[in-house]
């Protein structure tokens, strides 16, 4: 579903190496969770799987794609949820999926099938035709979910997702991941949310100064070191930073 | 005061602090101050040469009060059509006003702070100038230390009066704004309608100076000095007080006087509503949408559809990217029916201006000014990385910017070549010169969109500050206009062959050669900016790290 094969980066502009020869697999039917301290390098990434930044170094595969020279079919088959829920604010939010579902070439009777599901879940039938900048934080991520998911991608993508949602949202977000996943499709994100990740995640990956250090299922990783709780394998592993 | 300088020192770090880290927003920053420090190399000797002749006269009819008087209207007018703007954009629709709003600062602090920023922003062209001026009335009339000190004190006190004046008017207006600001199309309208009212007042103003003053007649100068320079009563005072006259006295009250007050009022105004103002501006408030269900429609037509919708939601965005197709022809009339009619300008003299000067014109103000294709890319603001997301072609998306561009200034450019036909241009000129600016502006679109991806501004709180002085609009009017000489030239070179080498070349056939050459010249012009874009489009977006 996803292969990152010797993945670095490098930023032009600070000229900072993020990322150093990363290798990591996501398979099809498994939530991945992406751990890292702040500045790790999984923002980086993850933008770089999503075509956000350039790939310099190393080989992407997304569903059998290569990013490089594949780029709009391996983008046509992801679904991209950022961490600052920016969006088209000046669009409603039935402008803002028509737009997304047009630009994935999603069909009338498929966007209205997807669109009206979603928008049920997430309880936005009052304010679907309401412009997205008077919606509230919560309101913006869900919005920006159906957009990520109108075209029913086989890997979604999501960047810190929790942060800043209130409970009954993180349940209903959760839940969409969840399904999302028992459909057969691969859901990667990234979080600071260390128990969120452990219920949800069937496996994780721990980034640290760019480098992977630990990948794997949460308790054979929590078995093999002897540690109780992710919290302590994690703190061990990145030096006692926070996640 | 110590809040004063913090606030003061973060407006400034923020408009002139260079990110080191960053190569080439650190050259971009450098390139713009360099353009800045040229232009000034230009129009300081320009103006200088301007003054002398007048200073001379004043000095030698001893009207030194009036001319300085003079010279305190003309940073007035300045500071007022640049400044005004400045200052509704920084006190009210600024970004950063919802965070100081909470902040433990009063309004006033957070008023005057801002208000100092301006004016020193306004001082750079409008105090430049007007110190020039000042410094050659100094040097003509042999005046002394005390004029030159009080002088440079002056020229950022009468900077400062329009800005006080201004800030009273906009305090009501504001709060009209935030009541009608759910329809962005009325207060588009608005704003549009006060701009087009303050030129038109302005070129009236213009347009009667010129025909008041006949250049060659010395008395008329003198006339003109002592009249507009006696003009407004608080200038005059305050030339006094520079120039140390008679009723020295009496000269200082007034002053202090109009000035004390002025500034009074704003305070305590500012203190009063200043803070509701911003409240009010800061409140969620929603522009009513049309009600639709799912709908599909081409990817092209989508996505210049999201960017028009994105644009016209927006009264800042709408009236910067707007202004080239509304004010190309309002501008076109206002000169040509004020201007010119005052000048007594008409019959074939008037067409023959009208061919030329109207090529001028429709070229430089609707496709030099586009700035919905300078502000292409940065429009996109903290979204720009869903251009990057989407699989979309970047040809395809930048098409789709192209489209939108080229659609604005086409309207300009055809209102304007029908307002210039009103005006004596020949129909035959008019549909040719419509091709061939919409041809152009095609061309431009390209250019512009290529120097706007190249190093766009993706981070701003207010678009207006974002696109005043960018690189991709400096560039483009130094280019646009080189291209509409060249334009007009080819208007007339034909009536100049035919004067030059005595031959009979017929309107029609002029026009036809003029607007032929003009074509291939935008064809070539065209290809060659298309090509430049195109080819490199994946190096541009690679190279922006959002």
């Amino acid at each position: 579903m996803l292969k990152i094969e010797n993945f670095s980066k490098t930023y032009k502009s600070t000229g900072k190496k993020a990322v150093e020869n990363l290798n990591l697999e996501l398979f099809p039917g498994e939530i991945f969770g992406l751990l890292g301290p702040n500045g790790a390098g999984k923002s980086t990434t993850i933008k770089t799987v999503c075509g956000i930044l350039a790939c310099e170094e190393g080989t992407i595969t997304i569903n059998g794609y290569d990013l490089k020279k594949q780029t709009i079919d391996a983008k046509l088959s992801m679904g991209y949820v950022p961490d600052n829920h920016e969006t088209y604010d000046k669009l409603s939010g039935m402008e803002y999926i028509n737009f997304m579902a047009d630009v994935y070439g999603v069909s009338i009777e498929d966007r209205k099938a997807r669109g009206d599901k979603f928008i049920k879940i997430f309880n936005l039938e009052e304010a679907i035709n309401k412009q997205i900048k008077t919606y509230s934080h919560g309101m913006k991520q869900k919005i920006v979910v159906i957009g990520a998911l109108i075209h029913n991608p086989k890997l979604w993508i999501l960047d810190e997702p929790m942060m800043g949602l209130d409970p009954s949202s993180a349940f209903e977000l959760k839940e969409a991941m969840r399904q999302h996943a028992s459909e057969g499709n691969t859901v990667c994100f990234s979080s600071h949310v260390l128990e969120v990740v452990e219920k949800l995640c069937d496996r994780i990956c721990i980034i640290d100064d760019g480098k992977l250090v630990a990948i794997g299922k949460i308790e054979d990783l929590k078995g093999n070191s002897g540690d109780n709780s992710l919290e302590d394998y994690f703190l061990k592993l990145t030096g006692g930073t926070e996640a | 005061m110590s809040k004063y300088s913090l606030l003061i020192k973060t407006l400034f770090r923020q408009q002139f602090r260079l990110d080191k880290s960053n190569k080439s927003s650190k050259s971009a920053k450098i390139g713009v101050y360099i353009a800045v420090a040229l232009s000034g190399v230009i129009l300081i000797p320009l103006i200088g040469f301007s003054t002398w002749n007048m200073a001379t006269i004043a000095v030698q009819y001893q009207l030194e009060q009036e001319f300085l008087s003079i010279i305190f209207m003309g940073i007035q007018v300045l500071t007022l059509i640049f400044g005004t703007i400045m200052l509704v954009n920084t006190m009210f629709f600024s970004r950063d006003n919802e965070y100081l709003s909470v902040l433990p600062i009063k309004p006033q602090t957070i008023f005057f702070s801002k208000l100092f920023y301006v004016i020193v922003n306004e001082l750079m062209l409008a105090g430049t100038l007007g110190a020039v001026a000042v410094i050659i009335l100094g040097i003509v009339g042999k005046l002394g230390v005390a004029f030159y000190i009080l002088g440079l004190i002056s020229i950022v006190m009468s900077a400062l009066l329009p800005l006080l004046v201004s800030s009273l008017l906009l305090f009501p207006l504001m709060y009209i704004m935030s009541y009608i600001k759910r329809s962005t199309t009325l207060s588009s309208i608005l704003s549009v309608v006060a701009f087009v009212g303050f030129m038109a007042i302005y070129m009236y103003f213009i347009g009667n100076m010129e025909s008041v003053i006949d250049p060659t007649d010395p008395n008329a100068i003198i006339l003109m000095i002592q009249n507009f320079g006696q003009m407004l009563f608080f200038n005059y005072s305050l030339a006094g007080v520079v120039m140390l006259s008679e009723g020295l006295v009496r000269n200082l009250l007034i002053t202090l006087g109009v000035y004390g007050i002025a500034f009074v009022v704003t305070y305590f105004m500012s203190s009063i509503v200043y803070k509701r103002g911003l409240v009010m501006q800061s409140e969620k408030s929603e522009t009513k949408v049309k009600k639709v269900g799912y709908q599909q429609i081409s990817l092209l037509s989508s996505l210049i559809k999201k960017d028009f919708k994105e644009m016209k939601r927006d009264t800042s965005v709408l009236f910067q990217c707007g202004m080239s197709a509304i004010m190309a022809p309002i501008m076109i009339a206002l000169v040509f029916g004020l201007t010119y009619k005052d000048m007594g300008i008409d019959g074939e003299a008037a067409s023959v201006l009208v061919n030329t000067i109207g090529v001028f014109f429709i070229i430089f103000m609707t496709i030099g000014t586009n700035i919905a294709a300078t502000s292409a890319i940065t429009r996109e603001n903290r979204c720009f990385y869903i251009m990057k997301l989407i699989p979309v072609p970047y040809e395809m998306q930048i098409k789709a910017k192209q489209y939108l561009a080229v659609t604005i200034a086409g309207v300009g450019i055809i209102l304007g070549t029908i307002v210039c036909m009103i005006f004596g241009m020949h129909i035959l000129l008019g549909i040719c010169l419509i091709i061939n600016c919409l041809l152009l502006a095609y061309g431009f679109s390209a250019f512009q969109i290529k120097l706007d991806l190249d190093r766009p501004k993706l981070n701003w709180d207010n678009f207006a500050h974002a696109v005043k002085n960018s690189r991709a609009s400096l560039l483009t009017m130094l280019v646009t206009m080189v291209v509409s000489l060249i334009a007009v030239a080819l208007s007339a070179a034909p009536m100049i062959v035919s004067i030059f080498f005595e031959m009979e070349i017929g309107m029609v056939s002029s026009i036809l050669i003029s607007q032929g050459l003009l074509f291939i010249l935008a064809v070539i012009f065209t290809a060659i900016m298309r090509n430049s874009i195109y080819k490199k489009l994946d190096y541009y977006f690679d190279k922006l790290e959002v």
